[in-house]
């Protein structure tokens, strides 16, 4: 059971290492936009690239720059399975926990 | 010894393997309650967390049905490595909000989740229940495609020594022991056995296959030379397609429920992100190889183009085989590798079915043993209702992955919007997700799959996204007006 007195360090929000997890996730982004062909003429002729047809070769290098940002990205992001529920779960637990109280008062 | 029998041997040797493991896991438990029974304690660490993951990611529809769609659709298929990639990007949305409050809290099912998150009144307890069912209806989909598969594999390479009816049967009853007696300990240590059986195999082929043609070079000259059409750029609707499937699996995957329960069960939050550190490079040497290895089946295989093509795979074994003891015997490697893939995948859905049912569906909570009971016997009898299902053979596998994706995506906005948006209403989400659905299960009904090369679900997805959003701040503008 987690201590509620423990003194837990600040969360890392502001820091550089929590800042370039957005900036990986663009990049990931921008190159799941580069793997689909949609930029090529459907006509054009076979031209080999590491043996494979040129476009695919493209998608196969992007893919490979996805599984390196991505996994870059899942070493900067911190699951603190102690500290506080963001967003509306956290919500919901805090009103609930209000009601509870609130039931409690008034056994 | 010939390839049937000594693939028969591997088989028999595996399988006495599972029901060990079954035992050793059945002796470690610390209570029968539903999280020791569903969740493995919440003690699983990094490296076995993330080889089940692995393998419960990487399916009969992996092994068999993604080559045949390669073998089917060429190059284009490359797209795979995109997809199942984008599933462990999606999940950045969701485990760092989701993972504290599953510890915190005590989920052990998605339901969980919504209980908390929407709350119990009747619009949130409507939402549990559409979600549960139509979680139930992928999973149980999902468990129909991986016994076909292990049909498929076991008759296929042993020459039908063991019938595809056999292989279904037998290996169905196989999983239920070892699944009953060790719960999430046994489907996540052999999972674990199981992930890297598939990877040796995998990549062995692939080498194996390479190397009898002269090189990737060669071999795309030689699938031009055949099928023009398998090295051409997509058109239009091709790289729409590309991108429908990257956004139907990548998202949809995400609240696969087994995927959802293994964020709950790992030990740590620190071991959950460096297994999806590793995960980020398994769609290389997993889809990427099984993507080459469709491709590279073009030249040397005539096969149908339906059903029969989910074939390429055990039909490049056999010949394998043929080449002389040491290809048999890695043939048969990666056969059980191929096998393990499947099973690792079906023991996975069961578990999930059970806690999903007896929790989400029936309404039960708390951490009795009861409950953990009536969870097993609920996933036996779907299980055994499911697989006069398999013995149907026509449908292909890939269809079946397309049906089941469509369903559980609907259910994307109360896992991923509603983690991150205060907002969002539970009766908007039931409407969307209502609404989502009957567009997508209509069309498919109606013989429409896909509209310009989009997925009939993801539009389904946009008109559900649309109604969760509208809805949310409708409601919130009634409130206001009434509270004023």
């Amino acid at each position: 059971m987690p201590n509620p007195n423990e003194i837990r360090p600040p969360l890392d929000r502001g820091t550089p290492r929590r800042r370039l997890r957005p900036l990986l996730l663009a990049a990931i982004a921008a190159l799941y936009l580069f793997a689909v062909p949609w930029y090529r003429a459907d006509d054009q002729p076979l031209r080999l690239f590491l043996g494979l047809p040129d476009w695919v070769a493209v998608a196969v290098l992007c893919y490979v720059g996805v599984a390196i940002l991505n996994s870059a990205a899942w070493l900067q992001t911190r699951v603190d399975d102690h500290g506080p529920i963001q967003g509306p779960v956290g919500a919901s637990g805090r009103h609930r926990s209000a009601d509870a109280e609130g039931e409690r008062g008034a056994s | 010894m010939n390839f049937s029998e000594l693939g028969l041997l591997a088989l028999g040797v595996y399988v006495a393997i599972l029901i060990a493991v079954g035992e050793i896991a059945n002796r470690s438990r610390r209570g029968q309650s539903p999280s020791d029974h569903f969740l493995g304690g919440r003690e699983l660490g990094g490296f076995v967390l993330f080889l089940t993951l692995y393998a419960t990611a990487y399916s009969g529809n992996s092994l068999l049905g993604y080559p045949g769609k390669a073998y089917r659709a060429g190059f284009s298929f490359v797209m795979a490595t995109g997809f199942m990639m984008a599933i462990i990007v999606v999940f950045h949305a969701l485990v760092p909000r989701l993972r504290p409050a599953a510890v915190q809290r005590g989920y052990v099912t998605p339901g969980d989740y919504i209980r908390d998150r929407f709350g119990q009144d009747r619009a949130g307890q409507l939402l549990r229940l559409a979600v549960g069912v139509l979680m139930a209806l992928a999973l149980a989909n999902f468990l129909l495609a991986q016994l076909k598969a292990m049909g498929e594999v076991a008759s296929l390479v042993t020459g039908d020594l063991i019938p595809y009816t056999v292989g279904v049967v037998g290996l169905a009853a196989m999983i239920l022991f070892y699944e009953t007696r060790g719960g999430m300990r046994a489907v996540a240590w052999t999972d674990a056995a199981q992930g890297i059986l598939m990877a040796v195999g995998l990549v062995t082929l692939l080498a194996w296959l390479l190397s009898g043609s002269g090189g990737m070079g060669n071999v795309t000259l030689e699938v031009a030379r055949v099928r023009p059409d398998a090295v051409a750029v997509p058109d239009a609707a091709g790289c729409a397609n590309w991108f429908s499937t990257i956004v139907l699996l990548g998202l949809a995957s995400v609240i696969y429920p087994q995927a959802i329960q293994r964020i709950y069960a790992a030990r740590t939050g620190r071991a959950l992100s460096q297994s999806f550190a590793w995960m980020a490079f398994m769609p290389l040497i997993t889809t990427l190889v099984v993507t080459l290895i469709g491709i590279a089946a073009i030249p040397r295989l005539d096969l149908a183009s339906g059903a029969a093509a989910d074939g390429v795979m055990p039909v490049l074994l056999r010949e394998w085989a043929e080449q002389g003891t040491l290809g048999t015997i890695a043939a048969v490697v990666v056969f059980i590798g191929a096998l393990s893939a499947i099973m690792s995948t079906a023991d996975s859905c069961l578990l999930s079915l059970g806690s999903l049912l007896a929790r989400d569906l029936l309404g039960q909570t708390g951490e009795s043993a009861q409950q953990a009971r009536l969870g097993k016997i609920l996933a036996a009898v779907i299980l055994v209702a499911i697989i006069p299902l398999a013995l149907e053979r026509d449908l292909t596998l890939w269809r079946l992955i397309e049906l089941k994706m469509e369903l559980l995506i609907q259910c994307v906005p109360a896992f991923l919007l509603g983690i991150h948006w205060g907002r969002q209403s539970a009766a908007a989400t039931l409407a969307g997700l209502v609404a989502g659905t009957a567009f997508a299960v209509g069309l498919t009904l109606s013989g429409v799959a896909q509209w310009g090369g989009v997925h009939v679900g993801v539009i389904g997805l946009g008109l559900n996204g649309a109604i969760v959003w509208l809805g949310s701040l409708l409601r919130g503008r009634v409130s206001t007006v009434a509270t004023a």
